[in-house]
């Protein structure tokens, strides 16, 4: 077994549990029940899932410049994802699009 | 005007994108990537940053290592949250204050506490430094503290990475 072998295998690994957390993403997309929540599963389990894919990938390539490609993809995943997120979240809740309104609690007086 | 607009750092990063994006190095990609990097910076310049802020290397070790088991954490939580059988979760919106008042420090906080599941980041007032959290799987005050301590502990960790003058313990500003 050699280290070509390795880099294959933990690259499906990483590509399986990658798309595991993609389909869950879209799961919770519809079963979440209001648009903050479905922000959750619209942006989160995809960070760490499209990362994974994009690792897997690498290892099975290997070649400088692709690997390169990647890291960019990476870097502008994880830069846009919570603008998009940020924004959609934002204007919903603005606009008073979330509700009910859910609990609103200013957690300022925590005193540990 | 040519040397306010066309910052070295900006042009490299640009012709460093164009040559990954075709994939190989030749003198060809390189020759243009400057070219566009230098036509895309004239077109659009960007605003020098005042970038008051100290880079400090094992405490951005830290901060990357806390956010990577953060990230991990997180999203198996809310990928269970979002399969589990029975009523799928509820959240609840709340303000977090943070200490720093740098705009650039107070943004890294924010896009990396957006980055890890269970908080989604709906506003920042950078003057006050309020943030708007929406926490998913929240049910009572235990549990809003619980992501409030989270959040401030991130902030910390971003502080001590980055920040010049690392403002003192939240209980000291307290009034």
């Amino acid at each position: 077994m050699s280290w070509t072998d390795v880099a294959d295998g933990v690259g499906l690994v990483c590509l399986l549990a990658g798309a595991l957390l993609c389909l869950s993403a879209s799961i919770g997309l519809l079963r979440f029940p209001d648009l903050l929540t479905r922000m959750h599963a619209g942006t989160k389990p995809q960070v760490l899932g499209v990362l994974l894919v994009l690792i897997g990938v690498g290892l099975r390539l290997r070649s400088g410049l692709d690997v390169g490609m990647l890291v960019l993809i990476g870097a502008f995943q994880l830069l846009t994802i919570p603008v998009s997120g940020h924004m959609i979240g934002r204007a919903a809740y603005r606009t008073g699009a979330v509700e009910p309104v859910q609990v609103r609690l200013t957690a300022d007086d925590d005193d540990t | 005007m040519i040397r306010r607009r066309v910052q070295p750092f900006p042009l490299l990063w640009l012709t460093l994108v164009w040559v990954l994006l075709w994939g190989n190095v030749s003198w060809a990609n390189v020759l243009g990537g400057l070219a566009l990097g230098f036509v895309i910076l004239m077109v659009f310049p960007l605003p020098r940053l005042s970038v008051g802020m100290t880079f400090r290397p094992v405490w951005f070790a830290v901060l990357l290592g806390h956010f990577v088991v953060d990230l991990v954490r997180a999203s198996v939580t809310v990928a269970w949250l979002a399969v589990r059988p029975g009523r799928p979760a509820n959240g609840v919106v709340f303000d977090v204050r943070l200490r720093g008042r740098d705009e650039l420090l107070q943004s890294v906080t924010a896009e990396m506490v957006a980055l890890v599941p269970g908080t989604v980041v709906i506003d920042l007032e950078p003057a006050s430094g309020a943030m708007t959290i929406h926490a998913l799987d929240v049910h009572d005050l235990d549990g809003a503290r619980r992501i409030h301590r989270q959040i401030l502990g991130q902030e910390d960790r971003v502080l001590r990475a980055l920040a010049t003058d690392v403002p003192g313990p939240t209980t000291e500003e307290r009034t």
